[in-house]
């Protein structure tokens, strides 16, 4: 049965599979990605070949090669820096980049309650150890400094509709990293991981 | 925490569900790394393997990096890369295997501009083989571009030719060949069509039969669209060929 999977990544797999390549395995390939049989065929040849043939002197003038390859590059970093698009939050981010939360919490050790205070501006960004806010950031794609201007922008509040809605409105708490963390239910121990040192009692 | 140190969290491996997850010695790494502030990153590189030198590669994204992350790039992943490509452009002229040390270098670069340290690639768990997979992706282009099909006039083998073909295979095999090519087959081979030394080398290496009576069968006629007779007709020159200059070697040592 054909399976859609770009090229690019079923070459990563076949030569990750590693052994040789034998008329039976190549032909289980073959089989399993149908729609990219010539393409298959073209790399196995030309990779079986390569590594056949004894060793061959070069005459490539390699640093002029990468100082050329090079040459732009403050400047494809410098474009890229000013047609950023603003940060709008980090579910909306997540979204954005297709990203699912479930393992993006998993990965950092942490979980979606935590994320949600962070999201909902509710920790004080001065708290945040830079190791986890630089972990954050990189998996949301931007640096860490635009997050933790983002997150020191406070949240917006929205004008209650009533006036019952005015004498019950309350701000929601700005609490610090640590006691967001505990109030996420996380376990106090894994906060040292970030920290490098145990959660206080307070 | 160093002002600019990595971000990893040490706990966050053990929970990894990517389909593509980075080797443990490179984890082991990342770790290490984490600790120190990115002023340091280049003299620390030296001891580091590629694959961690492109994961820390990728979190530089702003212009104040730019200078640090072309260090990386030209001094340390682009010479590992090299000798990879190398290897892996073998028969084609200088000013190609230039086009292909160039193709690969700016696949480096975009791989590492714009991928995410969040989330590797097989750039960032096996460095040597994604750098040989765009050295022969590029090189196989290069070659269907270049080559034209190329025919041998096909001729007819009688069943004694072609069990004296059968023998000469074997005769061959065992005098010109270990693990590569003897300079002899590779020199003839090189004057051939880039389709007949693939077909050459699958077929004596890889055991890929020439041809199969089954209709669906990978064989050396079907992966390079020819007829078993012309394939034989090629072998049959090559083997004529190495075996005349085997022969004109061994006299010219004599």
């Amino acid at each position: 049965m054909a399976t859609n999977k770009a090229l690019e990544s079923v070459l990563e797999e076949l030569l990750a599979a590693e052994g040789d390549v034998t008329a039976e395995t190549l032909e289980a390939w073959l089989r399993k990605y149908p729609q990219y049989r010539q393409d298959i065929v073209e790399f196995v040849s030309e990779w079986r070949l390569q590594k056949h043939l004894p060793e061959e002197a070069a005459n490539v003038d390699a640093h002029a090669i990468a100082a050329q390859v090079l040459a732009g590059l403050h400047e494809e970093l410098v474009r890229r820096d000013d047609r950023e698009v603003p940060f709008l939050g980090i579910f909306v981010q997540a979204q954005k980049l297709g990203l699912r939360l479930e393992n993006e919490v998993a990965e950092l050790g942490v979980n979606l309650h935590l994320l949600d205070m962070l999201d909902k501006k509710r920790v004080r960004p001065d708290t945040v150890p830079p190791a986890f806010l630089g972990a954050l950031a990189a998996r949301v794609q931007v640096s860490a400094g635009k997050l933790h201007q983002w997150l020191s922008e406070g949240a917006p509040t929205r004008r209650p509709a009533t006036i019952m809605g005015a004498l019950s409105f309350r701000r929601p708490t700005v609490l610090s990293f640590e006691k967001a963390w505990k109030q996420s239910g996380l376990p106090t121990d894994a906060l040292k991981d970030w920290t490098g040192t145990p959660a206080a009692r307070k | 925490m160093t002002a600019g140190a990595l971000v990893a969290n040490p706990a966050a491996k053990t929970v990894a569900r990517r389909s593509i997850t980075r080797p443990d010695y490179v984890e082991a790494e990342i770790a290490k790394a984490s600790l120190s502030p990115r002023a340091t990153w280049l003299d620390l590189a030296a001891t580091l393997r590629p694959e961690t030198i492109v994961h820390l590669a990728k979190h530089l994204k702003e212009p104040a990096d730019s200078k640090l992350l072309g260090a990386l790039l030209e001094r340390m992943l682009f010479p590992k890369a090299l000798p990879v490509i190398l290897a892996n452009s073998k028969g084609l002229s200088d000013a190609e295997r230039s086009d292909v040390v160039r193709g690969v270098y700016e696949r480096i670069l975009r791989a590492v501009r714009d991928g995410s340290p969040a989330v590797p690639d097989f750039l960032e768990a096996k460095f040597g083989l994604k750098v040989m997979q765009w050295t022969i992706d590029l090189v196989r282009k290069r070659v269907r571009e270049k080559e034209g099909t190329v025919a041998l006039e096909e001729h007819h083998l009688t069943a004694h030719e072609a069990a004296a073909c059968e023998d000469a295979e074997r005769e061959l095999r065992e005098r010109q060949f270990g693990e590569r090519l003897t300079d002899v087959v590779a020199r003839e081979l090189s004057k051939l069509p880039r389709w007949v030394q693939q077909a050459f080398i699958q077929h004596y290496f890889d055991h890929i039969p020439i041809e199969s009576d089954r209709l669906d069968a990978v064989t050396i006629a079907t992966l390079h669209g020819k007829t078993g007779r012309a394939v034989r007709a090629w072998f049959a020159k090559i083997r004529a060929t190495v075996k005349n200059e085997t022969r004109r070697d061994d006299n010219g040592h004599q």
